[in-house]
């Protein structure tokens, strides 16, 4: 069933990678291998948009499968327009250093043992953790359900704790896969998650790959793969992994966008930042930080040509929300119980300041669930190794892209109406998984690849 | 400084690979487990979900009271938290609301005196046994 709950999403999967194909003109090996997994997020994220307008606009619940086939049969044809059909692999990284060999075949074997942890995880829990069955999944099953009144899942009577005002990617993505197989597979949320989670490990591959060495890349995503929390947020089929790989991959996109110097890379990177917010509601700072980091990096003046493409980009997930907040008339929680007087009142507020900061240092020295902290490893690794110096002014300061959007996620806290100690609790470990594939692979692309420490004892 | 980059490159292979065997440990239980036992939701979706032989199907609203609701009893709130919202995930798409607002209430109750709370907070009412201390409250009187 896990099989057959992949190939539901397949197409949408190669209409992705034929949509990044057609937009980057780039035929090196590792762009091929970067543009399969900025796909597959970007197929699914334009499916389920269309999905969502499908659902607007006809009756009934049908044509997941068509939608992806018409968006892919459309990519064929533009592809086969512009004669972009063939692809002329130049595999320059071949033949791999004996460095390289070795640290592939480390990553394959903990690339096997992360799949065998989520294989066991979906028979331990084949309905995710408590999030998954109080909105992502709980939201996937109203739809389903209701049929033709799909409608009825966001009614005012549903509890508010089972927020309503999240945004549908995953939920929709999960009701078009149990349409296309006809029944409740349970199997489909978690493919779902999992393609998601291989998708981190090969937008941090690719992009590193592409940027430095393959063995930079190779450390980088071993690191990644193991991270047992990664994988263990993986198993919850919540929407924390797909917002997680959005960021990455907009991050991502935009790097690359400034050292190409290319538009269409920027149209993609604002694809995915749209994205990241029609996933879940800490994409909309997000879209907001990348826009921010537009103006930083190409400086506000010769900003506009670039601000046009990454909006460009976000149109079309943003006119989704849009659409999605005015039918769905519901409150985001963190703002209708909160009166400004009170917000006001919490910023001025040290105890606060102290909270957050004192369960920040157990939560950033315990990243990741790894057994010795991470951060502090990395530190010790970069100090070794020494670092590199950037390429492109954007991979200069790509670090700003996750950093302000920890600083905004402290700023969520210092301002919740929730119990502050509860919501520190409940969620500040998954939102600093949010940011880790982003920190990691920033990480990576300022510290000397290995290849440089070998090469001169060779 | 050569030396020492390569001992730091190797021991973060082997840091990796270290919490990856222990990544594949901790799946080989979770795979033993998941053997010998059903997963609690799945559990708890078996209990519930004969609710719906008792109910009319055009009822879209159901009231919800539990251990929660009796005062001065006993309970876990997380528990009860739970056993709530896996009620609603599991007869979705009707929709299940605590308290007792409804024609039709879902009881889950584990401690005694729940019937005296019933019989003090609704003025009449049928009730049946599901099991497993679930019960179908049927209104009588709005």
């Amino acid at each position: 069933m896990i099989l057959k709950s992949f190939a539901v999403f397949l197409p949408a999967l190669a209409a992705g990678f034929g949509l990044v194909h057609l937009i980057w003109k780039n035929d090196h090996g590792i762009a091929l291998i970067l543009k399969i997994f900025l796909g597959s997020g970007l197929g699914l994220g334009i499916t389920s948009c269309l999905y969502f307008l499908r659902l607007l606009l006809f009756p009934g619940q049908g044509g997941y499968l068509l939608i992806e086939c018409i968006f892919l049969t459309l990519i064929l044809i533009a592809l086969f327009v512009q004669k972009r059909i063939s692809l002329d692999i130049s595999p320059r990284f071949l033949p791999l250093s004996q460095i390289q060999i070795l640290l592939s075949l480390t990553v394959i074997l903990i690339g096997v043992v992360a799949i065998s942890f989520l294989l066991a995880y979906a028979r331990f829990a084949p309905h995710g953790d408590y999030d998954a069955q109080a909105i992502w999944n709980l939201r996937a099953r109203f739809i389903y359900r209701s049929g033709d009144a799909w409608e009825h899942a966001f009614s005012p009577l549903v509890n508010r704790n089972f927020h309503m005002d999240y945004p549908l990617l995953i939920p929709l993505s999960v009701v078009g896969g149990w349409n296309t197989l006809g029944s409740e597979v349970l199997r489909i949320p978690t493919v779902l998650s999992a393609l998601f989670f291989f998708s981190i490990a090969g937008v941090v591959f690719s992009v590193i790959a592409y940027l430095r060495t393959l063995s930079q890349a190779a450390l980088a995503v071993m690191i990644l793969l193991a991270t047992p929390g990664l994988l263990l947020f993986t198993t919850f089929q919540t929407a924390d992994i797909p917002l997680t790989y959005f960021f990455l991959a907009s991050a991502g996109l935009f790097v690359l966008a400034g050292k190409e110097n290319h538009r269409g890379l920027l149209v993609l990177s604002g694809m995915m930042a749209g994205f990241s917010a029609w996933t879940k509601n800490e994409g909309i700072p997000f879209v907001i930080v990348m826009i921010l980091y537009t103006s930083i990096v190409f400086g506000i003046l010769k900003a506009g040509r670039t601000f046009f493409s990454l909006l460009a980009g976000m149109s079309f997930p943003l006119l989704t929300i849009g659409l999605f907040k005015i039918v769905i008339s519901a409150n985001n929680d963190l703002f209708t119980s909160n009166a400004l007087s009170e917000i006001v009142s919490k910023v001025f507020d040290p105890t606060r300041y102290a909270q957050i900061l004192t369960h920040l240092t157990t939560e950033l020295f315990r990243l990741g669930n790894w057994p010795i902290s991470i951060i502090l490893v990395l530190f010790v690794y970069g100090a070794i190794m020494g670092i590199k110096r950037p390429g492109s002014f954007a991979e200069k300061f790509v670090w700003i892209i996750p950093l302000s959007q920890f600083v905004v996620y402290l700023l969520i806290y210092l301002i919740t109406p929730h119990d502050l100690e509860w919501h520190l609790n409940y969620s500040m470990s998954r939102l600093l998984i949010h940011l880790f594939p982003m920190a990691l692979c920033s990480f990576f692309l300022f510290v000397n690849p290995p290849e440089t420490v070998i090469n001169k004892v060779q | 400084m050569r030396i020492l980059r390569i001992a730091a490159m190797l021991s973060l292979m082997a840091l990796s690979l270290f919490v990856a065997s222990m990544n594949g440990r901790a799946a080989y239980t979770k795979r033993q487990e998941a053997s010998q036992s059903i997963d609690p939701v799945t559990k708890w979706e078996k209990r519930v979900l004969p609710v719906l032989d008792h109910i009319p199907n055009n009822i879209t609203a159901l009231g919800y009271v539990a251990d929660w609701d009796l005062p001065n009893s006993d309970y876990d709130v997380v528990d009860q938290d739970n056993e709530y919202t896996l009620t609603q995930y599991a007869l979705a798409p009707r929709i299940v609301q605590p308290g007792v607002d409804h024609e039709w209430i879902i009881g889950n109750f584990t401690q005694p005196g729940f019937q005296e709370w019933l019989d003090q907070n609704l003025s009449a009412y049928e009730i049946s046994e599901i099991g497993f201390g679930i019960y179908i409250i049927h209104r009588t009187t709005p």
